[in-house]
């Protein structure tokens, strides 16, 4: 096999660095060697999630919708196989395997101590090769159901996607990852090898492993497994989204200790790195306004209108959606949502707090470099950013070039007007 | 390994002090672990003292102000944290913080984030001797929301009303529900008298883990604590194995939700560490086990059926969410999987993987300052010093005809069932 050249990516301010390799399967493969680490972590990842649901190929024609739940519903059964199942094969190698499936991803996972190159091959070989059936997809119903279950008795979930529900008309972002116990009803075995042969080309997949590793021997096991694919340029559909949200309040009843609420923001979608600094930017923004050092949560806290569980966050992807939303426990949920208003009216730039800002950035620093202190996150950094289209080392780049003008220009994105505020209570 | 343990030395004041150097490590932690008996009326006390503690100090008499202090030391971290160990409390007060060599430019932030950190400590923000009123009721009102909201975790919920039948009689059963009372009725003053006979009579176990190896960090924990005023408990006897009861225990509540939480438990008077765990993984802890293969996979009854060992109470819990009707078919098959391995009806392979999985789980502690923190700690309380690879080898030498024995002392005590009903999501607009 003809040596492959990486791309090589470097910070001097964590001393790491990764490669990536463009193999000639299709698949990128992405390599971060820690020294003095015990341990390797990898994920075989697609960019395949629930949102997904809508898609065509060279070889589908037309654009052809899926039941809901149908990636996560896959990921289960990748672990099925002729002759043993996947775990039973990872079993022999003491390593742990995992999985997981996102909005916008699913992703194949294992962590190994003593040795990586045989828990690796199983990784490349078995998402490679699925063996699913009428009688196994029937078998795992139940189960999905179960978990659908489990699922559904967090009101903290619950809020999540009420909150989803009420910001989006029609984009899939709002359905849950996991389907409903009515909708993984219409999976079969020839509709899941259908999104399997759509989504599961190494040209839409990416190697991320991290750890004591070396990559010379990751790449010989990629020589070895990886099976060159066309490229059957994939796209997914996404329906039109008005940005008005789809319904300004909502309230839903669960068994709760405290009531917790929601307030979310529907924001213009952004892809690439355009969105990755403004997440970025509004990230900090909210922290000036609405984080544990600002005025109004010292106010808030102290009032009782508010306590320590609320938080920030900034929940966007390049699949065409960008929402902030401010959540937490309050016993009177309006007197939270009113407080935040009363907030909002008096946000202007004499009143964003330039020391606090260069405040978070120092800390926001110290965050990014503690991440590669840990081998699994290195490996999870890598992939979710090369997924998105950015570098892994950009963060730290955009947070040396942020300014307090660029970073407070995003708080016109908290627009009451495009908001929803949801409740869960008794 | 990398990792080395730079000292542990033992204090006559009852404070030991454990130093786990790793270059690897781009941070480093102290940990103080303040550890006492579970009393009913004094833990919840304690606990709110120390999250009191973890607001703001005397230099930094405000949440924010300490924050900001905190941020500026690049994302430098304080936490506070309590568990139960058998029959004690281990309360605990955490600093992670940055290695000087990581900062712009080299900046040095590593000496005042930890004389900050003991500040937090030793020289807290008290307004005429007590804590301030301020953060007295914003900590334990928080607290208390804390312990209403664990309904909203229908797993965790279950467990505790299941610990209330599995250990009845024992300290080890008391929850946070039982220490909501005490919170409730508590005064500043109270506290604050809590907060001076924890540091006088707790056992304290300080752990300076990661990447920083600079004396001076361990010099300046030692000297700032060598101004207590001492007199500790003695040192903690932790193995306390639960009894198991004459009868049964079978119980059962109701709750708003869709899925039902079955819990077993079973115990032993005969424990072996490394059967135990070879036992405890084998039957519940595996995506290879008994209980996943055949409960799950085959049977389809669940999307977890795990089983986990509570160490130092010789007690095994199985735990499963399905639907209310399917429990007694559940019962019956873990039962059924659990005796399956009392008979000896597993296999060579399975036996080998299992003490594979678990030797190559415990060289994964390496790679995280806090676990080969834990990792330590466990072994210190059991008076044992064994290194992740040792434990690995003893587990591998643990024979069939040992699980077997091991595995036949395990009996059933207590069912517990969390029936959920009505669905719980009655959603209206």
């Amino acid at each position: 096999m003809m040596k492959l050249e990486p791309e090589i990516f470097r910070s001097e301010l964590c001393k790491n660095e990764y490669h990536l390799y463009h193999h000639p399967s299709g698949l990128d493969v992405l390599i971060m060697q820690l020294p003095g680490f015990t341990t390797t972590e990898a994920l075989f990842a697609t960019k395949y999630g629930s949102v997904n649901n809508c898609f065509k190929t060279v070889d589908t024609g037309d654009y052809i919708k899926v039941p809901d739940g149908i990636a996560h519903y896959l990921e289960h059964k990748l672990f099925e196989g002729e002759e043993c199942g996947v775990f039973e094969r990872y079993a022999k190698t003491g390593a742990y395997a995992n999985a997981f499936t996102s909005f916008g991803t699913t992703a194949y996972t294992f962590s190994a101590s003593s040795d990586y190159k045989e828990p690796l091959a199983i990784l490349l070989d078995f998402v490679q090769n699925p063996y699913i059936t009428d009688e196994n997809v029937e078998k795992e119903r139940g189960i999905i159901a179960q978990e659908i279950k489990m699922t559904n008795d967090s009101p903290v979930r619950a809020l999540f996607f009420e909150q989803l529900g009420c910001l989006y008309h029609n984009h899939p972002v709002k359905i849950d990852i996991a389907g409903t116990v009515e909708s993984i009803q219409d999976i079969t075995a020839p509709l899941l090898y259908k999104c399997y042969n759509t989504f599961y080309n190494l040209h839409n997949m990416v190697l991320s492993i991290a750890g004591n590793v070396d990559d010379e021997t990751v790449l010989a096991i990629c020589d070895k497994y990886l099976k060159p694919v066309e490229n059957k340029q994939l796209e997914s559909f996404f329906p039109e989204e008005p940005l008005t949200v789809a319904k300004p309040r909502s309230e839903i009843r669960r068994q709760v200790g405290v009531p917790i609420f929601s307030l979310g923001f529907k924001c213009p979608p952004l892809t690439g790195k355009e969105l990755q600094r403004t997440s970025m930017a509004c990230d900090l923004m909210l922290k000036v306004f609405f984080g544990s050092m600002s005025e109004w949560y010292k106010e808030a806290v102290n009032q009782g209108i508010i306590n320590t569980t609320f938080s920030t966050e900034v929940f966007s992807s390049a699949n065409g959606y960008f929402t902030i939303i401010l959540s937490g426990e309050a016993k009177d949920p309006e007197a939270a949502y009113n407080s935040i208003c009363a907030k909002l009216k008096t946000i202007d730039r004499a009143s964003f707090d330039d020391d606090l800002f260069r405040t978070l950035i120092k800390s926001g620093y110290g965050s990014e470099i503690m991440k590669y202190n840990i081998v699994s996150e290195c490996a999870e950094f890598m992939c979710y950013n090369y997924l998105s289209g950015v570098g892994c080392f950009d963060n730290l780049q955009i947070m040396s070039e942020l300014t307090a003008d660029e970073v407070f220009e995003t708080s016109k994105l908290l627009d009451l007007d495009r908001s929803s505020f949801c409740v869960v209570r008794n | 390994m990398s990792v080395e343990i730079t000292f542990r030395k033992k204090y006559p004041n009852g404070i030991n002090l454990t130093k786990i150097y790793d270059s690897k490590f781009k941070s480093f932690g102290i940990v103080i672990k303040l550890i006492v008996p579970n009393d009913k009326t004094k833990v919840p006390l304690y606990t709110l003292a120390l999250d009191i503690l973890a607001t703001s100090s005397r230099k930094y008499p405000e949440m924010e102000q300490l924050s900001k202090e905190l941020s500026n030391l690049y994302s430098a971290s304080i936490g506070s944290g309590a568990s139960k160990i058998s029959e004690y409390f281990s309360l605990s007060l955490t600093l992670n913080c940055i290695c000087d060599e990581y900062t712009i430019d080299n900046e040095q932030v590593s000496e005042k984030a930890t004389e900050l950190f003991l500040d937090c400590l030793l020289d807290p923000n008290l307004e005429n001797g007590v804590f301030a009123n301020k953060y007295f009721r914003l900590c334990r009102d928080d607290l208390i929301d804390d312990t209403d909201a664990i309904i909203n975790n229908k797993r965790r919920y279950a467990g505790i009303l299941a610990n209330k039948r599995i250990y009845k009689g024992e300290n080890y059963s008391l929850s946070a529900f039982d220490y909501r009372d005490v919170l409730k009725n508590a005064s500043p003053e109270q506290v604050t008298e809590a907060y001076y006979e924890l540091l006088k009579k707790a056992y304290i176990d300080i752990f300076v883990t990661g990447g920083n190896n600079d004396d001076k960090i361990t010099d300046i924990i030692i000297s700032r604590l060598s101004e207590l005023e001492r007199a500790p408990f003695g040192e903690p006897e932790y193995d306390s194995f639960s009894p198991l009861k004459t009868e049964v225990c079978r119980d059962s509540e109701t709750i708003e939700a869709n899925q039902s939480q079955l819990i077993m438990a079973y115990k032993t008077d005969n424990y072996n560490e490394y059967a135990s765990k070879l036992f405890n993984a084998m039957l519940g802890a595996l995506p290879t086990s008994k209980l996943f293969m055949n409960v799950r996979e085959k049977m389809s009854l669940c999307y977890y059926c795990d089983a986990m060992l509570s160490e130092f109470k010789g007690t095994l819990i199985i735990n499963s969410g399905l639907d209310s009707n399917n429990i007694s078919l559940a019962q019956e098959a873990i039962t059924e999987q659990l005796e399956a391995i009392q008979n000896g009806d597993f296999t060579d392979e399975e036996m080998d993987n299992a003490k594979l999985y678990l030797s190559e789980a415990y060289l994964s502690n390496y790679d995280s300052k806090y676990d080969i923190c834990t990792w330590y700690s466990f072994q210190f309380s059991h008076g044992t010093f064994d290194t992740p690879e040792e434990k690995g080898r003893k587990i591998k030498a643990v024979t069939r005809e040992m699980l077997i024995e091991e595995a036949k002392h395990y009996k059933l005590d207590t069912v517990f069932v969390l029936k959920g009903e009505n669905g719980g999501n009655d959603d209206e607009a």
